[in-house]
Parts: C-alpha cells; structure tokens; sequence
C-alpha cells in the first residue's frame, strides 16, 4: 500500500536542465516531468532514442514494439530520433520511467483506443525485467490509473502482453487488471509462435483500489 | 453437394453494388472496424482496393466479392492486417443481400473465405472480431472450429448500446481437422470452384 503523501506531484511546467544520460546529447529542457518517491515520469524526446533503440535489441519480445500486424521490426537509432522529434508522432504518447537517480528504467505509454466509449490501451517495457515487481511499477500504475480514469475520464484501460511477458503481466494482474482472454500464435518470433493475451481494468475496479490506497 | 457461391476479384461494374451495400448502415453496424477510423475512410479504402488493376505481392489486405450463380454478388470479403511473417490475417465477411444473411449463402461465403486464408494464401492463423448481438456470424466461425479466445465486455457502441466484442481464432490444424471431419465441406472444394466458375482464357467473359 503506497501511503498518501507518496503520491506523485506533478512538477510546476517550467524548464529544467536534465543531466547528460549514458553521455549521449546534450542537456535539453523538460516542461513536463513527474516526480514521485521511486521515479520520474516525463514524455520522451530525441535524446532517448538510443535506450529506446536497445528495447528493439534486446532480444526479448515485447507486445508494446510490435506493429499494428504484430510484427516486430528492427529500427535504427536515426529512424526512432525521426520519430520521437515529430510533434505529431509517439514524443506526445511515449513517457520514460526514470529512477530517483534519473536514469531510465523504461518507457510506457497511454494511448487512445476508441473515442467514443473512452478506452486506452496501456503498454510498459523496463529494460530490466525486474523492475516490473518494483515499487517503482507500483507507483506508476497508482499515477497513470488515477490520472486515466479520473482527470482523463476514461471508461477501461487495455493492455496486451505476450506469453513471454510474465512479469509485465504480474505486475498488470497486481494492480487490478482481468484477463479478456489469449489469441494463440499470433506472431512468430526467435523460432517459435507466440500468445497474446488481452487485459483489461475498469474505471469501477481502479476507483475501489484508489480508496484503498488512501487509507 | 455442388458448391454455388466462390470468391473473385471485383471489378469496374460491381463498384455501384460495393458503394451501395457500405452506405447501408448494416455495414457499420455489423463490421468491426478500428474505432479510430471513420466509416468515410473505411470505404475509401475499399473502394480503392477495388480499382486496383493488377495485384500486389504481399498486400496487407484483400478485398473479394462473393458472387454466386444464382444470386449474383451477394457479399464482400476482406481480409485485413495480413502479415506475412506471422502468416495471420483478421477476417471479416458482409453479405450484403440481406435476405441471404441467415441462410446456407451465408455459410457458403464464410466458408469460401476461410478456406482461401489457409488453402491460397497459405496462413497459419485467422482472427475475427463479432459483436456480440450478431449471433449468426459467431456461430458461423465456431461450427467452422474456430475458438473464441477473447470476450471484451462492453467494447463497441451502436445505436447508444454497449456491447461486448468476441474475438475468434482459427489456427491452420484445426481448419484441416474440420475439412477431415465434414463430409458436407469437402464438397465444396476450391479447385473445384475454380475449375466450374471462372473462364479460360479462350472464353468469353460472362456478361
């Protein structure tokens, strides 16, 4: 149970300089992060490119990197920097998980679904698998679960894992999402076919944990 | 039994009853689309798919009329989000003559369109997404083997009504299991639809 005064404040909306990450770029301005307890939270920009880059190279699959045909491709650093530099494109959608040290842990999105009914699919990737058992993962769903259903008015969020995502989908199971199902070899990855499973949680299922973690 | 219905490219002249089944509101509300598309942009995309003379390589969709002796065209086929590294498409089929929907027409055109997935374009998996008040259709998918691996409660809106969304999977083995077990299918094999229905090329088109 996270207590009250752990909860994530958002930052006032002025420039902060951002310390050199893995010596790469220079530091740039953010307008928008999140501080919390156990992390940081603010929206990707060019200078991740090269993180993200390593996610598409681990070798671990994940459901948050594959197209809309469930392929995975394999991009290049120039190509994510293109990406992530377009004011239309995932830099407004994409927020990086950073540590109290600032490093980055990993990346997590929440991205409209359908308009009309208010739904959202949500997707997380560390680099380190066993970040999604941290109190770090913890106080992220309490942030984007509380700021989705209440400040964005959403009615369900949506995630997707693969039959190799066993910690994402522990970590999705802990902080109240239900299973919708398995759509079996959906994709063919190192060799082999892969499930993927459908979860979802409910603006009625989050609203009842928020109460119990201000308790 | 002779099969009477078969599956073939549309062309110029079949664009007026395209246009007219998906201006009937039956297409929207009965097709799953991506809810983040409009209907305009939808047809679009079909219609488009429709004037293309020659056909892609690897295409990531495909658009067939089903057409029948004695009907006519009675529907339209899309098969969307192919991929063909993960060999996998999701499947949608709309009969567009209403009086057939419920009818073994229907079953027919289901079948037609499964059987071209896994017999021509050699796929592994297909996937199709039913509401859940367009009971024939998902009954369609599960006598043909297919399984429902997904129920997403309260996932579509129409008419001001939530419903919720199955979503059906139907891999290559149990597609063959299902050909081996139905004597009734076998009869209505594609090469023989090929053979009995469309011309060679030293006949005369149909008019």
């Amino acid at each position: 149970m996270i207590p009250l005064s752990a909860r994530p404040e958002r930052a006032p909306l002025r420039p902060a300089v951002r310390a050199k990450q893995n010596g790469v770029g220079a530091g740039c301005c953010d307008t928008n992060m999140i501080r919390g307890q156990h992390l940081s939270i603010r929206t990707a920009d060019v200078d991740d490119a090269n993180t993200l880059h390593a996610l598409y190279n681990q070798g671990r699959p994940f459901s948050a990197l594959l197209d809309n045909n469930r392929e995975h491709h394999f991009v290049t650093r120039g190509e994510l920097r293109e990406l992530l530099a377009s004011p239309k494109s995932s830099q407004a959608l994409l927020n990086v998980v950073e540590d109290p040290e600032g490093r980055t842990r990993g990346f997590c999105s929440l991205r409209a679904a359908d308009f009309e009914l208010r739904n959202a699919v949500w997707t997380l990737m560390y680099l380190n698998d066993a970040d999604y058992a941290s109190p770090m993962t913890d106080e992220l769903y309490l942030h984007f679960l509380r700021d989705g259903f209440t400040r964005l008015g959403l009615n369900k969020i949506i995630a997707h894992c693969l039959d190799t995502e066993t910690t994402y989908r522990e970590s999705l199971i802990r902080h109240g999402f239900t299973t919708n199902g398995v759509q079996r070899e959906v994709t063919y990855r190192a060799g082999r076919w892969l499930d993927m499973e459908t979860l979802s949680i409910y603006r009625a299922t989050a609203a009842s944990r928020f109460t119990s973690y201000e308790k | 039994m002779k099969s009477k219905t078969y599956l073939r490219r549309a062309d110029r002249d079949d664009l007026d009853t395209v246009i007219g089944w998906m201006d009937d509101p039956d297409f929207h509300y009965f097709l799953y689309g991506d809810p983040a598309r409009s209907p305009k942009r939808i047809r679009d995309n079909i219609v488009a798919m429709l004037g293309r003379t020659g056909a892609n390589v690897a295409p990531t969709s495909i658009h067939l009329i089903a057409d029948s002796e004695k009907w006519g065209p009675v529907g339209l086929i899309s098969l969307q989000k192919i991929s063909w590294r993960n060999r996998s498409c999701t499947v949608d089929f709309y009969i567009g003559r209403k009086d057939l929907r419920n009818g073994i027409v229907a079953a027919e055109v289901a079948f037609r369109a499964i059987e071209y997935c896994f017999e021509e374009l050699n796929l592994h998996r297909i996937t199709a997404f039913v509401y859940d008040f367009n009971s024939p259709s998902w009954r369609l998918l599960e006598r043909a083997g297919a399984v429902r691996e997904l129920t997403m409660p309260q996932h579509i809106k129409r008419n001001g009504v939530v419903y919720d969304v199955y979503g059906y999977g139907l891999l290559r083995r149990e597609y063959r299991a299902f050909r081996e077990s139905s004597p009734y299918v076998e009869s209505l094999s594609l090469e023989r639809m090929v053979a009995e229905h469309l011309p060679r090329p030293d006949e005369e088109r149909p008019a």
